[in-house]
């Protein structure tokens, strides 16, 4: 399942996308949060762009948003997802951060740190995110 | 005076089977894009080195058996 949705601000309108793409672990299904900025001349994906757009936390926003309409399909699915920098990661973590009530009624969510899993939790850095709509 | 900034969502055309439970592959123009594969493929490498949360794990499996 892909969604796109348009920034539009003080450097133009820029194209998101994002992408759910699923995969399967010794039998577990998990769906990959994908993101980043669509060339809609050339298809292609720039996920290290910085858009300077003014809009960081409507983007990340609309971003969790595609999770709770995602899972609104697939209820029980796990969705995945880490940035692709840790800068990015770090980003993520402070959209959630910033929508933590929020996000907290209607998803289980974990981060990875030092190599284990924890409940997410606002001022703790990690590697990758998994939630499970409650 | 900062011009005003919109983000609209619009949900792009997907197809879901729900007789199959799964996604029916017609997803236009990113349909299996590379980047996005790529990135999926990099996630089942970590999650091979440090497995799945085992909280949700329990929850899908009850979820599942309801």
């Amino acid at each position: 399942m892909d969604f796109t949705f348009e920034s539009s601000g003080p450097n133009g309108k820029i194209i998101k996308a994002v992408m759910y793409t699923p995969r399967e672990i010794d039998g577990i299904l998990y769906y990959n949060l994908g993101f980043g900025d669509l060339n809609p001349e050339t298809g292609k994906i720039d996920d290290l762009s910085i858009s300077n757009n003014d809009d960081r936390h409507k983007i990340l926003s609309t971003v969790a948003a595609t999770v709770l309409e995602f899972t609104t399909y697939f209820p029980n699915a796990l969705i995945y997802a880490e940035g692709s920098t840790s800068s990015r990661t770090r980003l993520y973590q402070m959209g959630l951060s910033a929508n933590i009530n929020y996000i907290k009624r209607n998803l289980d969510i974990y981060g990875l740190a030092k190599g284990h899993w924890h409940i997410f939790e606002k001022n703790v850095n990690y590697e990758a995110f998994m939630a499970l709509r409650k | 005076m900062k011009k005003k900034e919109t983000v609209e969502i619009q949900l792009r055309k997907f197809a879901f089977d729900p007789s199959k439970d799964k996604i029916v592959q017609d997803l236009g123009f990113n349909k299996n894009h590379p980047y996005f594969e790529k990135k999926a493929d990099q996630s089942v490498e970590t999650l091979k080195k440090y497995g799945f949360p085992h909280e949700l794990l329990k929850i899908q499996t009850i979820r599942s058996k309801k």
